[in-house]
């Protein structure tokens, strides 16, 4: 439809070179750089589930769930903390109904994730949008918006499948495997996804005070609801993610912030 | 632990994947970017900076609780920053945290 406005071949040529320009080096839809160049940036959250999940699948084995069912949980609800949240309530003998809105509520901040996530990603067909729906995490979310610009779907997949297969092994291995690992290894593999969350962030804080402010605000409501307040942990995040933005909102000069290459000035 | 016995746990993974699978897409089906309106954006630009605050506090201390050492994260974060700030290359601060991690917990 753009084009029907562009008059001459001359400046179709032009806004086709543009185009090109713009999306590199993240476009085309089966790109298999993009796919590597996800899967490179996926690597520390590839690592940091395989770890993470060792532990949902050693917690669930203790629990008494086959093999099978604890690998659907990973293979189909890939959702960290949920699944660690539906293990205790399904310890304490919570009813199926109960557990499924609790895993809603605690998952509502995919809501805005998954809105962050597709409004970056340059969908060539439909069927894109159904299947990088599924697989949008926190740590995720958060590699893809940390990329300036756009990102293409072949990148978004490979964002999206190797932290997908990292915690499924993960959780394979925890279920057979689990009880052989010492403590204080798993406990610091653990700490690589927060590791990670910290090089994201660096970014973001070295734009200025106003963004540190913003970080440091989500950082210190979520603390104080997480550990003195009775709301889940589920609550605390969404109440704390919104008060820190809308802190931001203010705080941030509205010039920067439709588009994050805008943002990066 | 046999709490659950007559808790159908696949029936539950079932409806867990219907839910989460719903709120995930939904956003993913909205097509124009464009008649969002600014402040929307704005919101969406800047969220990304508070989530991260948001997940690296407190989580970072209390996912080392059983340990007994929950300050050790600060030597974890810590030198994630230091290597992030030196590095784009997003495996060295994770690498580097872990082994800072490890190096605490392991101090008797």
């Amino acid at each position: 439809m753009r084009q029907n406005k562009k008059p001459s071949k001359k400046a179709d040529t032009t806004a086709r070179a543009e185009n090109i320009r713009d999306k590199s080096p993240g476009s085309g839809e089966g790109n298999p750089r993009d796919f590597t160049r996800g899967l490179k940036d996926a690597l520390p959250i590839i690592f940091g589930y395989f770890s993470a999940s060792i532990a949902f699948g050693l917690l669930a084995r203790n629990s008494s769930l086959s093999l099978w069912e604890t690998q659907s949980f990973s293979l189909f609800t890939f959702t960290g903390a949920a699944q660690f949240m539906a293990l205790n309530l399904i310890n304490t003998g919570v009813s199926g109904p109960q557990i499924v809105l609790a895993y809603g509520l605690l998952n509502l901040r995919y809501t805005l994730m998954s809105a962050a996530v597709a409004k970056k990603v340059d969908f060539t067909r439909f069927i894109q949008r159904l299947l990088l729906a599924f697989g949008v995490t926190d740590e995720n979310f958060a590699v893809t918006t940390s990329n300036k610009g756009q990102v293409s779907p072949a990148y978004q997949g490979a964002v999206e499948l190797g932290p997908w297969i990292g915690w499924n092994l993960g959780t394979l291995s925890g279920w057979l495997f689990g009880s052989i690992l010492p403590a204080s290894l798993s406990a610091a593999m653990v700490a690589s996804l927060y590791a990670l969350f910290m090089a994201l962030l660096l970014p973001d804080l070295k734009k200025g005070m106003p963004w540190i402010l913003t970080a440091a605000s989500a950082a210190g409501v979520n603390t104080i609801l997480e550990l003195f307040s009775p709301l889940g942990s589920g609550w605390s995040f969404v109440i704390a993610m919104m008060s820190g933005t809308i802190l931001g909102m203010i705080l941030i000069p509205a010039t920067a912030g439709t588009t994050s290459d805008e943002v990066e000035v | 632990m046999n709490n659950h016995n007559e808790l159908n746990i696949m029936a539950v993974v079932i409806a867990a994947t219907v839910v989460n699978y719903i709120i995930r897409v939904t956003p993913f089906l909205m097509t124009s970017w464009e008649k969002v309106p600014l402040a929307v954006r704005r919101f969406l630009t800047i969220m990304p900076t508070a989530a991260l605050g948001a997940l690296i506090f407190p989580g970072a201390f209390t996912s080392l609780t059983d340990t007994g050492r929950p300050w050790a994260a600060l030597g974890g974060l810590g030198i994630a920053a230091l290597a992030a700030h030196y590095s784009k290359n997003l495996i060295i601060p994770v690498g580097a945290a872990v082994l800072v991690t490890w190096g605490i917990l392991q101090i008797p």
